[in-house]
């Protein structure tokens, strides 16, 4: 298993639950608002073209996708130790309460 | 921690730099040509030498001396190896020379009469050792492959060099050059002593008609062999100093000449189109053209042909190979299956028919040539598909679908992380206003991949990813220091 593995399966993971999440606003929004709907596509199709551009800068650098998945990692644990601190504590707090 | 932390430091800028230096090493690793020298502590009485030619130059001292002694007090005759290489040998060409007594002790050393003869090409080669006798009375006798031939000397020859150099001499016209061994392996024309006895000293022999004959006008002839996008050109005769080798194609109004090096007598020319070499050997006083030989190719077709040349979990490189090339006459064309527009393939190097690519996710190559006058008219096409990088988890692939609504922009950060982590580059297509037309930028990875077959982007990344890692692992190591300093808040502790 890869660093690009780990994080990609991560990522997909919480981009997963945010469509499953979104998606009835999604089919509301186009249902009801079409108007804002179309705003909304333009903007994604603007954010899609940044998307596309970006690996093409990305491969500028050079740099390898072992280093590239290495600095994404650093800074998705860096930035989500205090969610993960607090999750683990909860889960302790948690099962301390069931345990009799 | 802040020693292990330094200790760290060193360690992966050791290591970075280490490897570097050994992946540099070895891509300018050379091949070096075994030197073989021969002693000198030997006591000749009375001899005959026989010296074997071989078939090239990179030996050309490893050539047999065995020689018959003769010893003076008791009359016996002993064949002794003088340099120790090898026997004598059936449909061999041998050289024997003869030559006087030699003592090494330095007082003697002036009876050593240490030359010889060995015929090379049809030059004659005297190779000398670093004295020579004083006598005017001494006769030798030199039988070069059938034709004997008696040599008298009668003068002083000049001393060379010092005792320990040997080398060698070349006939060339009324010249006698001398080559200082290592000189003469490292390169042909260096360095070189030229002398010319006939005006400086006495007539060397007796009989200079034999050199005369020897030496007779032969120009060298031209060998020229097609094979893998490569002419062959050869020459029976090589000679720098006499001779200029030149070549062109017909498709370059500018000779190019060529200076053999060391054990040398023909080079390649890479053609890729049905183009005709032009050859010429020319004489370098009279710069009279005294042979000429042309070869014209025909036999190139327009095809294709793709081979993977490296293939790793992450990419794939392929190389393209055309069966001709000729802008003239032919557009060449290439796409991947995610590509919408073609990208046309133009090389400087119209010998170069190579053109290398490579993918860093599994895609399908389209290769076409077609004709220039006729764009619809394809006249070869070839396909390769790539299914051995390794796919990328494809449970969670939905966000590359639905890329519309407002969930779509709220995961964009998430799909940009993404994008950074994939490295999986596309062409960047641009549409050009106005124009209806778009330009497609190339991945900078296939641009540096091209430079030096990958090597200078190999060892970019092994620097990056060593300077990365140590900078993540350290940022890393002091993100744990202050987990478990109660004192910094930045964080949430543990108090478990």
């Amino acid at each position: 298993m890869t660093l690009s593995t780990i994080v990609d399966w991560f990522l997909s993971f919480i981009t997963a639950i945010m469509n499953v999440i979104l998606t009835p606003i999604d089919i509301l929004i186009g249902n009801y608002l079409p108007s804002i709907s179309q705003a909304l596509t333009k903007i994604n199709l603007l954010f899609e073209f940044i998307s596309q551009s970006l690996s093409w800068v990305v491969s500028i650098t050079g740099l390898s996708s072992y280093a590239l998945s290495l600095i994404v990692l650093y800074f998705i644990f860096k930035l989500t130790i205090p969610l993960q601190v607090y999750v683990f504590k909860f889960i302790l707090k948690w099962y301390r309460k069931l345990v009799p | 921690m802040v020693v292990i932390l330094k200790w760290k430091k060193y360690l992966i800028f050791l290591i970075t730099f280490l490897t570097s230096f050994l992946v540099i090493d070895e891509i300018h690793a050379q091949t070096t040509i075994p030197i073989t020298t021969y002693s000198n502590s030997y006591y000749y009485y009375d001899e005959w030498l026989a010296l074997r030619e071989n078939d090239g130059y990179t030996t050309y001292h490893n050539e047999i001396f065995d020689y018959k002694n003769i010893d003076s007090n008791t009359g016996n005759v002993n064949f002794e190896r003088l340099f120790n290489y090898g026997i004598l040998e059936n449909d061999t060409n041998y050289i024997f020379y003869k030559s006087e007594s030699y003592n090494p002790n330095a007082s003697q050393r002036n009876n050593w009469t240490g030359w010889f003869v060995v015929s090379k090409n049809n030059v004659n080669y005297f190779y000398m050792d670093s004295f020579l006798k004083n006598s005017t009375t001494m006769g030798i006798r030199v039988i070069i492959s059938t034709q004997e031939i008696i040599i008298d000397k009668t003068t002083n020859l000049p001393i060379l060099t010092d005792n320990s150099t040997s080398g060698f001499w070349k006939q060339q016209d009324n010249y006698f050059d001398y080559y200082n061994d290592n000189d003469y392996k490292n390169a042909w024309n260096t360095n070189r002593i030229r002398q010319n006895y006939f005006t400086n000293y006495n007539v060397m022999y007796s009989d200079n008609t034999i050199f005369a004959e020897n030496n007779s006008f032969t120009a060298p002839n031209i060998s020229i062999t097609y094979s893998d996008f490569n002419f062959n050109v050869s020459f029976d005769i090589i000679d720098n100093s006499k001779y200029v080798y030149a070549y062109r194609l017909g498709n370059n109004s500018n000779w190019t000449t060529y200076t053999f090096g060391y054990d040398q007598n023909s080079f390649n020319v890479p053609v890729a189109s049905n183009d005709t070499l032009y050859v010429e050997v020319i004489d370098s006083e009279t710069l009279e053209v005294v042979r000429s030989a042309t070869y014209s190719l025909s036999t190139l077709t327009p095809t294709i042909t793709i081979t993977p040349t490296e293939s790793t979990d992450n990419y794939v490189s392929l190389r393209i190979t055309f069966g001709v090339i000729d802008y003239d006459s032919y557009d060449y064309y290439l796409k991947s299956a995610t590509d919408s527009v073609w990208t046309y393939l133009y090389s400087t190097d119209s010998s170069d028919n190579n053109f290398d690519i490579t993918f860093t996710e599994n895609n399908t190559l389209y290769v076409r040539i077609v004709d220039k006058s006729d764009e619809s008219n394809i006249v070869a096409a070839a396909t390769y598909t790539i299914t051995t990088i390794t796919e990328e988890s494809t449970f969670f692939d939905s966000d590359e679908t639905n890329f519309h609504g407002l969930s779509s922009i709220i995961s964009f950060p998430i799909r940009f992380i993404r994008r950074i982590v994939s490295s999986t580059c596309t062409p960047l297509n641009l549409p050009i206003p106005y124009t209806g037309e778009t330009i497609q930028l190339p991945c900078f990875y296939s641009i540096y991949q091209s430079i030096g077959n990958g090597a200078l982007l190999s060892i970019y990344q092994l620097i990056t990813d060593g300077v990365i890692s140590y900078y993540v692992i350290l940022n890393f190591l002091s993100l744990i220091k202050n987990m478990r300093d109660p004192d910094n808040d930045k964080i949430e502790v543990f108090e478990l």
